[in-house]
């Protein structure tokens, strides 16, 4: 409530647009009661400061520039999460390639037909993988059973349209070979050796009896006579092969079944081996070969 | 704030800080600069905690209390009791209120005479100048009252003597 004692505080407020609309209405209405103070009124609006310009010449002197540093701090966290990722780049890569690794082992190896086919066979622990040259002196062949397995299989399919020569080669792994005792190997090469001749004589004595049912033929031919029943079956060629004996040479004889079981495998496989000749080596001896 | 807000506020409020100072100070120009260079200097390294509407009233608070260390350090150089009744008389000869009232606003309290220069000058209100000033409304309301009113009976009791 503005009164003669505090009159001039209301002044100053006033003056200084501190005073409210209620407070403004009842400041005025003050003085027109109380003229004579009017003239206060007039001293204290003096003392107001008349503005006055003053300049800061050469303002860009107090000008700033963002540093690098200050900059880095703003984006460095986004930098950050790059470098990161950019970091675990070559790991993820890594596992990644590890994993087609390990797919790619698992993909069956493919073969060229147009060239020599090789098989590899995955042995068990116990067989190792044999050299070419201890190969050709075992001068190994296949059990009777197996091959007429094979010839049977071959039979079965139609010829194919690659060359005749083409030829399968099965590597028996060293390990079967490493595994058989020296002095069996001594045996088994005797055994063979003794099979061989054998296998000469009946070979010999079988091309002796051709040559003579040929002949017999060829007069019987001439003199219009048929030939005798018995005689038509003698000029088939029988391939008596060399046998292994199961249990006295049970690695070898395994051994040979594996590598048959090489060449089962890649005959079915392939369906052009179905319709062409077969030739089964084991290193660079020829065993026999197989006529669809 | 960011250096291009700061560099605005250097364009907005460097005139009103040096003239702020200069009344305040009664200084020289050289050296009035360069208390306005470490008080943009100190916005610039506060920049992060003062908002942008925040910068001029951070300016001027940091303006006024490098005024007050200048003091303390024995700058002054007008006390109350230097400025006597012949000295006003004299100012008072020559009519110009301006000068007038320059002189003796330095006779006044370093913190009444900035409240008149942010009142004056800067047209703060009562609640903006407390809040600079670190002080309450109340106490600006009455310091501002005492300024003016030591303002008025010094100039009107010169004006007196001179008519006498």
């Amino acid at each position: 409530m503005i009164s003669v004692d505090n009159y001039e505080e209301f002044i100053v407020a006033y003056l200084d647009g501190e005073l409210t609309t209620e407070e403004t209405k009842a400041f005025k209405a003050f003085f027109v009661r109380h003229p004579n103070l009017q003239k206060e009124l007039d001293e204290y609006k003096a003392l107001i400061l008349p503005t006055e310009n003053v300049v800061f010449n050469h303002k860009e002197e107090l000008y700033k520039k963002e540093s690098a540093f200050i900059a880095f701090r703003k984006v460095w966290p986004y930098a950050a999460a790059i470098l990161f990722f950019i970091a675990c780049f070559p790991l993820f890569k890594l596992f990644n390639g590890k994993e087609k690794k390990t797919i790619v082992a698992v993909q069956p190896v493919k073969t060229n037909t147009s060239k020599a086919v090789q098989t590899n066979k995955i042995k068990p622990k116990a067989f190792k993988q044999a050299s070419n040259k201890q190969l050709a002196r075992t001068d190994v062949v296949t059990p009777k059973k197996k091959v007429k397995k094979l010839q049977s299989v071959a039979k079965s399919n139609k010829r194919a349209s690659i060359p005749q020569q083409k030829i399968i080669k099965t590597v028996v792994q060293q390990s079967a070979i490493k595994d058989i005792p020296k002095d069996e190997i001594k045996i088994i090469k005797k055994e063979i050796i003794e099979q061989k001749l054998v296998q000469e004589e009946k070979t010999k004595s079988i091309k002796q009896v051709d040559d003579l049912v040929q002949e017999e033929k060829i007069i019987a031919q001439q003199e219009k006579r048929v030939l005798p029943p018995s005689m038509k079956n003698i000029g088939r060629k029988e391939t008596t092969l060399l046998t292994i004996n199961e249990e006295k040479h049970p690695v070898l004889f395994e051994t040979i079944n594996s590598s048959v079981d090489l060449v089962e495998q890649k005959i079915n496989q392939i369906k052009e081996l179905k319709e062409t000749p077969i030739t089964v080596c084991v290193g660079k001896m020829k065993l026999f070969t197989i006529n669809h | 704030m960011d250096a291009k807000r700061y560099n605005e506020a250097v364009k907005e409020y460097a005139d009103a800080l040096l003239r702020f100072i200069l009344k305040n100070l009664n200084r020289d120009m050289e050296t009035s600069r360069d208390i306005v260079q470490n008080c943009f200097e100190a916005l610039w390294k506060k920049r992060a905690d003062v908002a942008d509407d925040k910068a001029k009233a951070y300016l001027f608070q940091v303006a006024h209390n490098q005024v007050i260390d200048v003091y303390r350090k024995g700058g002054r150089m007008l006390y109350v009791e230097d400025y006597h009744e012949n000295a006003i008389a004299q100012d008072a000869q020559t009519n110009d209120t301006k000068e007038i009232l320059h002189k003796v606003l330095l006779t006044l309290p370093t913190m009444q005479r900035s409240m008149v220069l942010l009142k004056d000058y800067e047209g703060y209100s009562y609640a903006e100048i407390s809040e600079i000033l670190e002080t309450t409304e109340g106490q600006v309301k009455i310091n501002l009252f005492r300024a003016r009113k030591k303002l008025k009976d010094i100039i009107v009791n010169a004006k007196t003597s001179r008519a006498l």
